[in-house]
């Protein structure tokens, strides 16, 4: 499945790249996991951790306006830690999701074009849904190494609803440089009830290159 | 957390517990069995730290039925670990038994653990069922080992040891024992006893027991060739008592210890030494006499009619017999002086233990002529070819028959008791007798054959009653109805001793009163001679017609004649003569010459030999000196020959 979505992907970022703006960014991903047992309480010192994230998009203007669509793949890890000194029990996840994105954004103070070149700082804001599947994950508890495929809190795929800012930057008009804030929360669907509830939180800051792909010169 | 299910690990330790609890230590970790649920794999194992549980233990026996069951309230620890005393516990309701009464019989135990997470709202679940595949608990009692049981180390038993179904115990090793011990059947000890307290022999006979069986005698010695012996610490004395005989009332007898001292306090002894003493006076009177006799025979008188040379000289055979008498005599001396010496140097070398009792007699049974014949303690008897009856009329011996006596001897077979009585022999017994009677007087028979005694005093004896004495009174009776008397039997010839003493004495003086009569008759005859000239010649035929007949008469001296004596000298070797034919005389008569003291010494010592012949012949020549002067003084011829 997971590698049906990836040549997927790749199918059709090759076809969309003629008219639009091809992006790849880095990152820092801090998670947290948000977690309730079968009974509803929640454990005690589970604290979030900050991870890697990496992402590949394209994004292309709605009507040439201030408008975008955007599509991107992403590569999410996230962790968590546990500890109950009461009981002696450590936990730790490590857990990376493949993750595909579909958003818009609102770009504010767009540079103009001089001389056909277009320089300066501009701002957007981003809202997206996304759905993820993990990858791989791990998790040590105490002394032991358990692998989280098959774990159903872990191993199906995760909703999304992120929304964030951002900056950018034209070095020129083709050639675009970005930081952006994503805020992120995933989303259970159907009954849970009796059973047990993992959601995650996300704070992503990434750092990021956009390559305008539409303009072409005469 | 809602529900717990469990997850059992525990660790059951069975430890013999110190001091006084009784109870088995049990410790346990209760970990839940639920896991712990976090994101991804849940936590399993988890403990549970202080956490209020309730834990309900029970013992079941092979049957799987509850023998014990008991509950407890705590809390785990930081470790999840309870510390736990089966036993200590609160028993429920559904035990059967408190802990102690647990039958640890040897078969299977097992024991269930039960757990309430909560001590309020208790709701028991299983925690553990495992079986006791050892005995837990070795304080307990009724420990039931059906093989088997080897203990390498110390065995403390607080409670009593019980060897049942007739199991013999052997012990290898010594054996102590700080209480009392009662033994319920035969005790056998091969081996050297030593029994340092008092020792009771207390039997249970159903019966008082016939004493004629072996099995009525609750002490029995047998094998081995010695008896009983009995040691005292120290040296003996009559503060010791080495055996007592009692009944109910008091001491009836024992045997004591006894020193040198008390010996010679000691009535029995001094009794004998009196009795010892008696026959050598006896005897000395008798060597007194032979030696009389022995002068005699050395001199020789003849009454010869006028002046005439009228001579009979002393005939050596007589002599010699004489002197053989002499040395009987004192040979006979010398034994009974030399038996008073042995009989005091064998008491006083063999002194040890005297025998005491309130019985004063020592008895033999003698057999009755008349099996039907009544005889009561203190009858008078006779005794006649050692039969005894009433008839005292032709008996040889006089006896009495005794109530109690100290020692009675010539026991006869059981079957034949009623054939026989007990006759004192000797000491003090009560004797029925008729009239007064004094201390002092001699009981003999009353004649009438009735068993009765009659008191005599010693001045009214008469010899022909002699023979007839029973004993002598020892008590008085001053009633002439009849009664009983103590008398003491056994020393008549202790009696007839001092009875024939008194007799000699008597015959002495008679003797010395003849012979001053005679005297006085010869100078009578003397002075009527010179006066009436016819009366030597009147009296001398009256003499011839008087004295022919008899040779005898010759040998006496007429009162009319003059006597000429001649004396002859006794020589050392008449009385080695005499020494010989008395040695003769003896072997004759069976005696044991060989053996004898006196003779023995005789031979075997030259210096005795010698004392003894200077002294027969210094006390012949005193006596002849005596018979000498007499003769001298009554005017008699004296002839000495040597």
């Amino acid at each position: 499945m997971k590698k049906f979505l990836i040549s997927l992907f790749l199918v059709s970022f090759v076809f969309a790249t003629s008219a639009q703006q091809v992006f790849l960014e880095t990152g820092l991903v801090i998670s947290s996991f948000d977690y309730k047992t079968s009974d509803g309480s929640k454990i005690e010192n589970l604290k979030g951790s900050g991870k890697s994230c990496f992402g590949l998009g394209v994004r292309m203007p709605v009507m040439k306006s201030q408008w975008h669509a955007l599509l991107e793949v992403s590569d999410n890890n996230y962790g968590a830690t546990s500890s109950d000194p009461e009981l002696g029990n450590f936990s730790e996840w490590d857990v990376s999701y493949l993750g595909i994105n579909l958003g818009a954004d609102y770009e504010f103070f767009k540079p103009k074009m001089i001389n056909i070149e277009r320089n300066g700082l501009s701002f957007y804001i981003r809202g997206l849904i996304a759905t993820e599947f993990l990858l791989s994950g791990k998790q040590k508890l105490n002394s032991q190494v358990y692998d989280l495929s098959g774990e159903e809190e872990f191993d199906k795929p995760t909703f999304f609803i992120k929304g964030g800012i951002g900056g950018n930057y034209y070095l020129t008009r083709n050639y675009i440089v970005f930081v952006q804030y994503i805020f992120g929360r995933s989303i259970l669907f159907g009954n849970y009830s009796g059973q047990e509830k993992l959601n995650y939180t996300t704070h992503a800051i990434s750092l990021g290159i956009t390559v305008d792909l539409t303009y072409k010169r005469k | 957390m809602k529900k717990f299910t469990f997850l059992i690990f525990f660790l059951l330790a069975a430890l013999k517990l110190p001091g006084q609890i009784q109870g088995l230590n049990y410790q346990a970790v209760i970990i839940d069995k639920n896991p712990q649920e976090i994101p991804g794999k849940d936590i399993s194992g988890n403990i549970m730290p202080n956490q209020p549980i309730m834990v309900r233990f029970s013992i079941l026996d092979a049957a799987g039925t509850i023998e014990y069951q008991e509950e407890h309230a705590t809390i785990t620890d930081l470790y999840g670990m309870i510390n736990l005393v089966i036993g200590q516990g609160t028993p429920t309701a559904s035990s059967p038994n408190l802990f102690p009464g647990i039958d640890w019989n040897g078969t299977l135990k097992s024991l269930k653990v039960d757990l309430s997470l909560s001590d309020i709202d208790i709701f028991y679940s299983d925690f553990s069922f495992d079986e006791l595949t050892f005995v837990p608990y070795a304080f307990h009692r009724n420990i039931t080992a059906t093989g088997s049981l080897i203990v390498d180390g110390m065995t403390n038993l607080k409670s009593r040891l019980d060897v049942s179904e007739g199991s013999p115990a052997f012990l290898s090793g010594d054996l102590t024992v700080d209480e009392k011990t009662t033994l319920n059947n035969d005790l056998t000890v091969n081996a050297a006893s030593s029994l340092k307290g008092q020792v009771t022999i207390n039997p249970d006979f159903q019966s008082p027991g016939d004493k004629s069986n072996y099995d009525s005698y609750p002490l029995r010695v047998e094998g081995g060739n010695q008896g009983i012996a009995i040691k005292i610490d120290g040296t003996r004395s009559s503060n010791n008592y080495f055996v007592t005989f009692m009944d109910d009332e008091k001491i009836q007898g024992r045997i004591e210890g006894q020193t040198v001292s008390e010996l010679d306090n000691d009535p029995e002894y001094i009794f004998n030494n009196i009795k010892m003493g008696n026959e050598v006076i006896r005897s000395g009177v008798d060597v007194a006499i032979a030696t009389a006799g022995v002068a005699s025979a050395s001199s020789s008188s003849t009454v010869c009619a006028g002046f005439g040379a009228c001579v009979t000289a002393p005939v050596p055979s007589l002599i010699v017999a004489a002197a053989a008498q002499l040395v009987l005599e004192i040979a006979n001396l010398a034994m009974v002086v030399a038996d008073q010496v042995l009989y005091n140097e064998s008491v006083r070398n063999n002194i040890g233990v005297t025998y005491q009792s309130g019985s004063g007699d020592y008895a033999e049974w003698l057999q009755k002529s008349d099996r039907g014949e009544k005889l009561i303690p203190g009858d008078i008897v006779g005794v006649k070819g050692g039969l005894i009856s009433r008839t005292t009329n032709n008996a040889d011996h006089f006896m009495v028959i005794s109530h109690n006596p100290i020692v009675l001897g010539n026991m006869p077979n059981e079957d034949k008791v009623l054939d026989y009585e007990k006759v004192a022999f000797m000491g003090q017994v009560l004797v029925r007798i008729s009239g007064k009677v004094y201390p002092g007087d001699f009981i003999l028979p009353s004649g009438k054959n009735d068993g009765v005694g009659i008191a005599i005093s010693p001045e009214n004896m008469q010899p022909d009653q002699y023979q007839k004495i029973v004993g002598v009174a020892w008590s008085e009776s001053l009633s002439d109805l009849p009664g009983y008397v103590n008398i003491a039997v056994g020393i008549n010839a202790n009696i007839l001793a001092q009875l024939g003493t008194a007799q000699e004495k008597k015959m002495k003086e008679q003797e010395a009163e003849i012979k001053n009569l005679r005297s006085q008759i010869d100078k009578m005859n003397d002075v009527l001679s010179r006066a009436v000239p016819e009366y030597s010649a009147l009296m001398q035929n009256e003499q011839e017609e008087v004295f022919a007949p008899s040779a005898a008469a010759q040998e006496q001296p007429s009162p009319k004649e003059y006597r000429t004596v001649i004396y002859h000298e006794i020589t050392n070797q008449q009385i080695v003569a005499g020494l010989s034919m008395a040695e003769t005389i003896l072997r004759e008569k069976g005696v044991d010459v060989k053996n004898n003291p006196f003779f023995k010494k005789i031979k075997e010592d030259p210096g005795y030999r010698e004392c003894f012949i200077n002294d027969a012949l210094t006390s012949i020549k005193s006596e002849m000196d005596k018979n000498y002067n007499a003769d001298i003084k009554s005017g008699a011829n004296i002839i000495r020959l040597n």
